[in-house]
């Protein structure tokens, strides 16, 4: 199934020490920098969970994280924040429940079929968002205070303050990684890795596959609308591009570029993509050129991913390659 | 009625214009090896189709452990306790032969949609899986990814992911296809283990591995049973011999 190398478990563990000590000693912009990769990483998981967990390959999930974000304005009062003990489980739940009666068409078909039809969704809410004056139309709407984090009466946590938020965001990505593992080690994901790798057999063996599917799909909604929810909170604006097929491309991008054979593929991606964005944004105007470069290098050299070249870099394969060369 | 694990009755399956089962009556009792032969297109897989769900009969009945089961869905049937394997090898060729036999094992949970507590901590799924494995006589490859299994192998391991379902029929479509003839002595030797505690029925055209294995012959050409009996009767009847056996058959 889902098979993590040693090597790579111990560098992602390495990674979220490291990036746990960044707000000591980073400055503001990249504080804030690793926030939004972080939201980026639970959306790219999210995705990585139907296209690596039940091979669905969608090409509009933006339009949960598009929810979730805008979910957040929805339940935020005026003049103060929401509390983010229910509105965060209620946007979650009313993506998921979004994703159930979308996904109760679009699981249906599968392949291109469903590339198209999640499609043609993610463009239908871009639109009913971009035109509706009550949506906030083209300008989008503003989430005027951060959602409240108390107990009792006092405020726990300010999420105003970034590095609060940033932990936040690194407490959430971790948890959402833990939770995807703890849901592909449950019968709920051997039946849905069956069903990625031989539909057919499984619906011999008497699975439900179209109820599984359904249920995925929703789990990835929400947990899209988590990032979502995130990203509003970072920004405290959502506009309708968030729904646009452009994102819920880049995302698909982020989960290949790091691997559909590893479950920390996706949150690789994330990483590496925005910031070999940023750094080629440093370097160059024509950045996208030597984007698309360093895209065609890693699909050709590395078919499995970033996540390959941990893999490929364990001691016994290095000595091995030494003796073969 | 119950005496007989599977019966069925003028069993048609008509295609168009074609018959290609043609008024089939079968009687299985428990523990019996039924072999089906005949030459190509005689109509053996449909019949095999029809007896475990896969495609709806045109006419006639079947039953199964005295229970009506006529035109019920494989499904169904599955959870009643028949399993089938296929000609075509039909496994999952990235998992290894563990996680195979878990998924036939697991189809047996009133439901996999539980999410929290690993898959590997439920007792009865794990025995149900490890003992296929044993059945099957794969037990010492349960690490290795069914992909890189011989073919030999791979046609065991279907049998295991159908053995983890635990049927108390088994519905075999050729088992020894494409087999080589220490895989076939191997396949023979675990029909003859899985016939202490299983019925079964099968399709097979090595005549060596149905006489070494089967109780009971039935012969069928153009959809339709020619003869039916101990393989000692069949080998000995000319009509038989005519039919099919007489072509090239040293039987």
């Amino acid at each position: 199934m889902s098979r993590t190398p040693r090597i790579l478990a111990w560098t992602a563990l390495a990674a979220v020490i490291l990036l746990a000590f960044l707000p000591q000693f980073a400055d503001r912009y990249y504080i804030q920098l690793f926030t939004r990769i972080m939201s980026s990483a639970i959306f790219a998981m999210s995705l990585g969970l139907l296209v690596s967990g039940a091979g669905l390959v969608s090409l509009g999930h933006a339009m949960f994280f598009g929810l979730g974000a805008y979910l957040l304005v929805f339940f935020s009062p005026g003049d103060e924040g929401a509390a983010i003990w229910w509105a965060l489980p209620a946007t979650m739940a009313a993506a998921a429940i979004a994703a159930l009666i979308i996904g109760a068409l679009a699981v249906r078909t599968s392949g291109i079929y469903f590339i198209m039809l999640t499609l043609a969704f993610g463009e239908m809410l871009f639109y009913l968002f971009h035109d509706s004056k009550l949506l906030g139309g083209s300008d989008g709407l503003y989430v005027n205070f951060r959602p409240t984090v108390a107990a009792f009466g006092r405020d726990l946590l300010s999420l105003d303050d970034r590095p609060t938020l940033f932990y936040v965001a690194l407490v959430l990505m971790v948890a959402t990684y833990l939770g995807i593992g703890m849901l592909l080690k449950a019968p709920f994901g051997r039946a849905i890795l069956g069903i990625r790798v031989n539909e057919q057999r499984m619906k011999a063996l008497g699975y439900n596959v179209y109820a599984y599917k359904l249920v995925v799909f929703a789990i990835a909604g929400a947990l899209a609308a988590l990032a979502g929810f995130l990203y509003a909170t970072q920004y405290r604006s959502v506009n309708p591009v968030l729904f646009s097929w452009r994102e819920s491309g880049l995302v698909l991008m982020m989960v290949i570029l790091g691997g559909l054979r590893s479950r920390l593929g996706p949150a690789i991606g994330a990483f590496a993509l925005v910031l070999v964005q940023e750094a080629l944004q440093a370097v160059t105007d024509d950045w996208l050129i030597a984007f698309g470069v360093f895209v065609i290098v890693v699909v050709l050299l590395l078919p499995n991913g970033l996540a390959e070249l941990a893999g490929k870099l364990t001691p016994d394969r290095l000595a091995k390659a030494a003796n073969d060369g | 009625m119950a005496d007989f694990v599977l019966e069925t009755e003028a069993l048609s399956k008509r295609f168009g214009g074609l018959v290609a089962v043609d008024a089939v009556g079968l009687r299985v009792p428990a523990g019996e090896v039924h072999a089906i032969i005949g030459p190509n297109g005689a109509g053996k897989t449909t019949l095999l189709n029809l007896l475990s769900g896969d495609i709806p009969p045109t006419s006639g009945r079947v039953r199964f452990r005295g229970q009506d089961v006529t035109g019920a869905s494989a499904h169904k049937l599955s959870q009643l306790g028949m399993g089938r394997s296929y000609q075509r090898t039909n496994i999952f060729a990235e998992f290894t032969v563990r996680e195979n036999c878990w998924l036939g094992a697991q189809s047996r949970l009133p439901s996999s949609m539980r999410f929290f507590r690993p898959a590997e901590k439920i007792a009865s799924v794990a025995k149900r899986t490890e003992a296929a494995m044993a059945l099957a006589g794969i037990a010492d490859r349960a690490g290795v990814i069914a992909a890189e299994l011989s073919h030999g192998e791979q046609r065991q391991l279907e049998l295991g992911v159908m053995l983890a379902t635990e049927p108390s029929l088994l519905l075999l479509d050729e088992p020894m296809a494409g087999m080589s003839a220490d895989e076939s002595a191997r396949m023979v030797d675990l029909l003859r283990r899985l016939k202490r505690h299983h019925t079964l029925v099968l399709i097979e055209h090595d005549m060596d591995a149905v006489f070494a294995v089967a109780d009971t012959l039935t012969v069928m050409v153009n959809g339709a049973v020619l003869a039916s009996g101990p393989p000692d009767d069949i080998r000995a009847s000319r009509a038989v011999q005519d039919a099919y056996l007489g072509e090239g058959s040293t039987a």
